[in-house]
């Protein structure tokens, strides 16, 4: 346990099924404070569920999910939303009939701060957007995927989390606005400390960024270690990224 | 013209209570997706309430009339919203997670419960009041006939318009009301940023049955009268009304209520009064014929 005791997230043995079919089949991992990791995979292979399984959706039949030293595996979603963990999530999932400003409200509202804090952490996020400063007061559905993307990270931002889980920030994106994301989580994980969990199927951008990496198949992982280590490892080259897609 | 003035008058104020009722209906749609059949008889409940409510406080030697009327409205809100909360809690939630029907089926239910229960309790004959609210203003004379317009007419309309704003006001500009529609766009997403979506639906429908509540307090005052069955029909009305709107949209059952009211009115002024339902009920046929999402809905495809 004195690994679990000095991560910010531990997972043990995770298990966990949409009905009857399993997901996560006793899954371990951890994520140290300031750290970037990385989970990559291929399709279908249980990334999405492992970051959703952390708010109990699906709840764990198996396992434990410590933040900061707490069991929080039985905790219902919004109560684990105001422990600080935010959640970039698969589709992006902005409200689309509201505004920008609205989205990020809601966002700044998952967590207690002062009005000091929360226009603090505005300023931030528009620093690192500032294309949202320019969309402020347009519906969220009416924005391009790329601005979409930067929302949905930028909402997170504003509950001022302590882990921020990142599920496919580069999918369906054009490879500038792909750098321009990834180039903000490297910012804000140097000048923040912010710890990040990236799920990619973009391997090698994800692996380049991350401190450390996890590989994920079919519900187990199955590979671990520093980023750029794994990237020069041929079963990685193989699966993930030659004959791949390249980022 | 005189006379078309005067249903005017008459079928605002019939849709003022339309449309109270009807925001009930759109706001749960919108929130958990179901049609809330028991929210007639919410109504209902709400003017047993309010008439309870006034003949205690006569009872007990209160006079002073816009006093009393304050207290029959809070009264019947708060004793309502805690009808539309309980029914949501033991007929709804336990349902959520099962298939689509099953809530539908259930409110269903919740209606027969609510009204045999007020059937039971209160008996089944018709509840008559004398008028409370008295008097009323001329409007114009052509010697032959008057357009009139009656002080509980007046209180219908401004105790709608004021709750309007108000409730306008939460929804757009509150906490609570950036919640409300977060839960109604994506309630996973909702719950990922720590609102709380079970608290948040009970709360929609506490306010949906506080609305339907005055809604009912205007029917008792402006009709002097109420009845275990009244429920049903003017549920139906409102139901209507939300969808000729466009249910889900907020303005839209607002709207809705006035042109149901409106379309009531001047037909049975004009054509009969027997057949005035079945104006009402063409005109939402027509009207979803050429614009299936209703006047003010949105269509069921978004981007993005």
């Amino acid at each position: 346990m004195s690994a679990a005791a000095t991560s910010l997230l531990a997972i043990r043995g995770l298990r966990a099924a949409y009905g009857k079919i399993e997901a996560l089949k006793g899954v371990d991992l951890d994520i140290k404070p300031g750290e970037i990791v990385a989970l990559i995979g291929a399709n279908g292979a249980g990334k999405s569920t492992l970051m959703m399984s952390i708010f109990g959706r699906p709840r764990a039949r198996a396992g434990h999910i410590l933040f900061d030293g707490r069991d929080i595996t039985a905790l219902p979603a919004h109560e684990v939303a105001r422990l600080r963990i935010a959640q970039s999530p698969e589709g992006r999932r902005i409200f689309p009939r509201m505004t920008v400003a609205e989205n990020l409200q809601m966002g700044a509202d998952a967590t207690p701060g002062s009005d000091a804090e929360r226009a603090a952490s505005l300023a931030r996020v528009l620093k690192l957007f500032p294309r949202l400063d320019e969309r402020m007061t347009q519906r969220g559905g009416t924005l391009s995927g790329g601005e979409q993307q930067m929302l949905a990270i930028g909402r997170a931002l504003m509950s001022r989390p302590r882990l921020l889980l990142l599920d496919e920030p580069s999918l369906g994106l054009a490879p500038l606005i792909t750098k321009q994301i990834f180039a903000a989580i490297r910012t804000l994980n140097r000048e923040d400390r912010l710890t990040v969990l990236i799920v990619e199927q973009n391997a090698n951008h994800a692996l380049r960024l991350a401190h450390r990496g996890y590989v994920m198949v079919n519900g187990l992982i199955t590979m671990s270690g520093p980023g750029l280590e794994l990237l020069q490892r041929p079963e990685i080259r193989a699966a993930y990224l030659e004959g791949g897609r390249h980022g | 013209m005189d006379y078309f003035f005067q249903q005017l008058i008459n079928g605002l104020v019939l849709g003022s209570i339309y449309g109270l009722i009807a925001i009930g209906y759109t706001m749960v749609y919108g929130i958990v997706g179901m049609i809330n059949f028991a929210h007639g008889d919410i109504f209902m409940i709400g003017g047993f309430i309010a008439l309870i409510t006034f003949l205690i406080l006569v009872s007990i030697g209160m006079t002073m009339v816009p006093v009393i009327l304050l207290l029959v409205l809070l009264v019947a809100m708060a004793v309502t919203a805690l009808y539309g909360w309980t029914v949501e809690r033991i007929a709804y939630r336990p349902l959520r997670q099962s298939f689509r029907l099953a809530p539908m089926l259930s409110a269903i239910g919740m209606s027969f419960v609510l009204s045999n229960f007020a059937q039971v309790s209160q008996g089944a004959r018709v509840k008559p009041v004398p008028p409370i609210i008295t008097g009323g203003y001329t409007l114009h004379d052509s010697g032959n006939f008057a357009v009139q317009l009656s002080n509980v007419q007046i209180v219908v309309v401004v105790t709608t318009i004021v709750l309007l704003a108000a409730f306008t006001y939460i929804v757009s500009r509150t906490r609570f009301g950036r919640d409300m529609r977060a839960c109604e766009q994506d309630q996973t997403m909702a719950a990922l940023l720590g609102v709380d979506v079970d608290r948040t639906i009970s709360m929609t429908f506490v306010i949906g049955a506080a609305l339907a509540a005055v809604a009912g307090m205007m029917y008792l005052l402006y009709y002097g009268l109420v009845d275990f069955f009244m429920g049903f029909i003017a549920g139906i009305k409102a139901f209507t009304a939300a969808v000729l709107g466009g249910i889900g949209s907020l303005p839209g059952a607002m709207l809705g209520g006035l042109a149901i009211g409106l379309i009531e009115t001047f037909w049975s002024a004009y054509f009969s009064v027997e057949y005035k339902d079945v104006a009402a009920f063409s005109i939402l046929i027509i009207v979803l014929i050429f614009m299936p999402t209703g006047l003010l809905g949105r269509p069921e495809v978004e981007k993005v």
